[in-house]
């Protein structure tokens, strides 16, 4: 096969130290790739350097290749004008900040047509097509456009100068589920009659599983594992694909506990020996840590073009002493045992809540009812625009509901019966204080300052002692959200709201933060009211559950028989829209069941 | 587009009646007897002040002084100055052109030099050019008006003797060529303000997504240099709006440094004088020529940001 893109030793160099290392690539005309990694993996590094595009004191080595044309990345920038755009093209992921706000759609596409065309509006009117847009949308700005639209407008314009290499930058990580199929279903047709070689860029590993051919894993700046899609995922040789792989929650079954990989990923430059996973790794020994295993062939266990016919130009690689062994590390998923399902005394109920921003846009809360148990967890899913964050706001008071109640069966003051927490920690913290801080201020104001310490709370979020005194940004996404949840429940708190609140975190984290709230709830007998999304952490958390669109309950019910059974015609549309579960289909049929009989 | 044009004056003309309410209630809020006040160092006999309160209407219902007050300013009658028993607006007449050329000229180079310079700092950040036009930056913000101007003066007027030092001139050129100092005097203030806002929203855009993305697409420099301007432009002329009215009323230490007979000065003597009628025409002028500039900035985003077009027509 013809390699189109091949990076050879590429090293991303910082102004902290090492980003990227010891890095080499290649795709192939029609080729997917996906370069699947956590924040902090370098991956999204990797795309940067390969386009020219490294911020500013970032420095690559390396050689590029294009087709017939080789660079080298040491030449900075400059090496690659002339190829940018018209060899390789870069699709970044938010399509709300990728185009410009005041330029319209048609010229942002014909900027880089070949000159002859710029002026032409029949051609933008052709690209526009290609990406299954209307003409029309050529004369409109990207504000006026959907998410989803405006990423294909940022497809054709990425596509104007016709590159054999695209790279996606999670392309469609910022969309909603639905639209997110559509995109790269538009994607995968383009990239077939371009025959463009595609690099992907994921944390997603459903995405990665159903759309490329091969994937490669990163960790820490270098790649742990490399092969095709299917072996990799179905016997990774890495633990870390496999814990990556296992933290990712089931769509298809509720399981008891999530996998989680202890830990965060590190920072690569403060990997200072041996395996940068080693920490964080059940089979680290002396060997891992002190010595960095090279990308090569696994030497254990079946051997590895066995597990990978399908590419046999590119086997199985894993950077690894002591790689899992595809006949014993078979995960043992343990599905929940059947809970509790005696109905519980009613907490909250809330009776056609209506909730209006503006006199001419349709209510972002039309007649909604829901109700919540002490001690139940209920699960409210919706993509952008459901009105689920609005309902949360109204609860804790955040904004006022046009119509309406809200009725609580306790009387207990305001800040005793919900508190929230928000997806973004990093902004829900202030940076100025320290974390001891924040906490006992959150203590006072709820008027617990006597019957708990900061100590408790930081023992209840399993985060050591010591952090009282450390401000947010010494520590990693997840411990914030940790700190987050640790301030929510300072008022002791009946009632837990997260809205989407383990969306912004990499999957091993997520599963760590599940997993504590599901002890939380059963420690403390909280009520937690949890807002997503994402249907297969639904499914991990919610004993019960919602589905909101337009502002409107379209189903609800105990969340196995709703999503085993969905009846929903949009709930079945979100349930098939999650990319890369092919076993799906089979758990409609009661699969779950018979794992928990 | 008129819709929105309209609805813009009409609130500014909502915000003028407003501030003229103020002002004309100044002469009422000073200390002292209204009457006294506006007879000044005049024998205070006892007809004297009869006459004032019947030449102000004293005895009337406030509204209808005010009303009044307000029709006479309409029509361009702003009373008589105490200080020179003068009609306001005679007197006001050239200070006001003076005070106009002075702040045009100083905004004119304020434009023509920091934005530029904005530009390129931007484009360039980090470097020589960056720093050292930053550091200049803040010696220009730091610095006092009067201390600049008279350093210039000593430069540029004594030791080189260069440009004049005293006052407006003849007219005509050699109105702008006495004007020189001074507006440099005042733009180095404001240029080094409005440098630092023009680079920073520069870099701004620079940060943004659509920067990267314009790049990875192949577009040349200049095609990406234009997609930034085009955007940074919104925040760079508005803050040149609040520049303007600002220079407009602020330049009072530079004629005083100048000798220039502009209304910054005149301002300064009427207060001390408690000249009231050309304070309250002075404060109502400046008012004006800042509402009139927040009116132009309006209209300016409205044509250049489809965001705030969308928002003002929904």
């Amino acid at each position: 096969m013809s390699q189109l893109l091949r990076v050879t030793d590429l090293r991303v160099n910082g102004p902290a130290g090492t980003i990227v290392s010891q890095m080499d690539l290649d795709v192939g005309a029609g080729e997917t790739v996906a370069l699947v990694g956590e924040s902090g993996s370098g991956k999204s590094m990797t795309a940067k350097a390969v386009t020219g595009l490294l911020p500013r004191g970032v420095v690559a080595a390396g050689t590029l290749g294009l087709g017939d044309t080789t660079v080298e990345l040491a030449g900075g920038p400059a090496a690659l004008t002339g190829l940018r755009g018209r060899r390789i093209s870069l699709l970044l992921q938010n399509p709300f900040t990728s185009l410009s706000p005041v330029h319209r759609c048609g010229r942002q596409i014909a900027a880089a047509l070949p000159v002859e065309l710029r002026r032409s509006d029949a051609e933008v009117a052709r690209r526009l097509e290609e990406v299954d847009l209307p003409a029309r949308v050529a004369r409109q700005y990207p504000f006026e456009l959907s998410g989803g639209m405006r990423q294909r407008v940022a497809l054709a314009a990425s596509l104007a100068s016709d590159p054999e290499v695209l790279i996606g930058d999670e392309p469609t990580t910022a969309l909603d589920v639905t639209t997110q199929r559509e995109v790269l279903d538009l994607l995968a047709r383009i990239q077939r009659e371009r025959g463009m070689a595609l690099l992907l860029i994921t944390h997603d590993l459903g995405v990665a599983r159903e759309r490329a051919d091969r994937i490669l894993v990163m960790y820490a700046g270098r790649l742990v594992e490399s092969g095709a899609g299917d072996a990799i995922l179905t016997s990774p040789r890495h633990p870390y694909t496999a814990g990556l792989r296992d933290s990712d929650p089931p769509l298809d079954r509720r399981v008891d506990r999530l996998s989680a990989v202890p830990g965060s990923v590190p920072r690569p430059w403060e990997v200072v020996a041996g395996c940068a996973f080693a920490p964080r790794c059940a089979f680290a020994d002396d060997r891992c840590r002190h010595e960095a295993p090279p990308l090569e062939s696994p030497s254990v266990g079946s051997p590895s073009v066995g597990a990978n016919p399908t590419v046999p130009d590119h086997p199985t690689l894993v950077a690894c002493w002591r790689p899992l062994d595809p006949a014993t590390a078979v995960t043992v998923v343990v599905a929940a045992a059947a809970r509790d399902q005696q109905a519980p005394m009613p907490l909250l109920s809330i009776t056609g809540l209506t909730k209006r921003f503006s006199s001419d846009a349709p209510p972002a809360l039309d007649d909604v009812s829901i109700t919540v148990g002490a001690g139940e967890s209920v699960g409210i899913v919706g993509e952008s625009g459901s009105g689920k964050t609005t309902l949360a706001r109204c609860l804790v008071g955040l904004e006022r509901a046009d119509a309406g109640t809200i009725d609580w069966t306790s009387s207990l003051p305001t800040a005793r019966r919900a508190q929230i927490v928000f997806q973004d920690p990093t902004s829900a913290l202030n940076p100025s204080m320290t974390i001891g801080a924040a906490l006992s201020e959150a203590l006072r104001a709820g008027g617990q300052h006597e019957a708990r310490s900061v100590a408790d709370l930081l023992a209840l979020v399993g985060l050591p002692l010591s952090y009282t005194r450390r401000r947010p940004a010494s520590l990693s996404g997840g411990e914030q959200q940790r700190v987050a949840i640790a301030r929510a429940l300072a008022p002791a708190p009946q009632l837990l709201i997260c809205d989407e609140a383990v969306s912004s975190l990499d999957v091993s984290v997520q599963a760590q933060i599940l997993n504590l709230l599901a002890d939380l709830l059963d420690e403390l007998g909280l009520a937690l009211l949890f807002i997503t999304h994402d249907l297969a952490v639904v499914r991990q958390v919610a004993r019960r559950v919602y589905v909101m669109r337009d502002g409107r309950v379209v189903e609800s019910g105990e969340t196995e028989a709703l999503l085993t059974a969905p009846s929903h015609a949009y709930t079945r549309a979100l349930f098939a829209s999650v990319p890369g579960r092919r076993g799906d289909q089979g758990a409609t049929a009661g699969g779950a069941d018979d794992r928990s009989s | 587009m008129l819709r929105f044009a309209l609805g813009r004056l009409a609130a500014t003309v909502v915000l003028l009646l407003a501030v003229s309410f103020v002002v004309f209630a100044l002469l009422h809020l000073a200390p002292g007897d209204p009457a006294r006040n506006l007879l000044g160092p005049r024998p205070s006999s006892p007809e004297a002040l009869a006459a004032i309160r019947a030449q102000y209407h004293l005895d009337d219902p406030f509204i209808s002084q005010y009303l009044r007050w307000l029709g006479g300013v309409v029509r361009g009658d702003l009373g008589q100055s105490i200080r020179s028993d003068e009609p306001v607006t005679t007197l006001l007449a050239d200070r006001v052109t003076l005070t106009l050329q002075l702040a045009s000229f100083a905004f004119a180079i304020t434009v023509l030099a920091a934005v530029p310079l904005g530009i390129a700092a931007a484009s360039r950040a980090g470097s020589v050019i960056d720093r050292g036009v930053s550091v200049a930056a803040i010696v220009g913000v730091g610095a006092p008006t009067y201390a600049v101007g008279l350093l210039l003066l000593y430069v540029f007027g004594v030791n080189l003797d260069v440009f004049p030092v005293y006052g407006a001139g003849e007219g005509g050129l050699d109105r702008w060529w006495h004007l020189v100092l001074p507006a440099v005097t005042l733009a180095s203030g404001l240029g080094a303000l409005v440098f630092k806002l023009t680079r920073t929203a520069v870099l701004g855009e620079l940060d943004q997504d659509y920067v990267a993305f314009a790049r990875s697409r192949g577009l040349s420099t200049r095609q990406v240099r234009a997609l930034v301007l085009r955007n940074a432009m919104v925040p760079v002329v508005t803050s040149l709006g609040l520049v303007f009215g600002f220079l407009f009323g602020g330049t009072i230490l530079v004629e005083v440094t100048f000798a220039l007979q502009g209304i910054g000065s005149l301002l300064a003597g009427s207060v001390t004088f408690k000249d009231i009628p050309v304070v309250q025409a002075i404060t109502l002028l400046t008012a004006a020529v800042i509402a009139l500039t927040a009116l132009a900035v309006d209209l300016f985003s409205f044509a250049a940001d489809p965001r705030v077009r969308k928002r003002a027509t929904t």
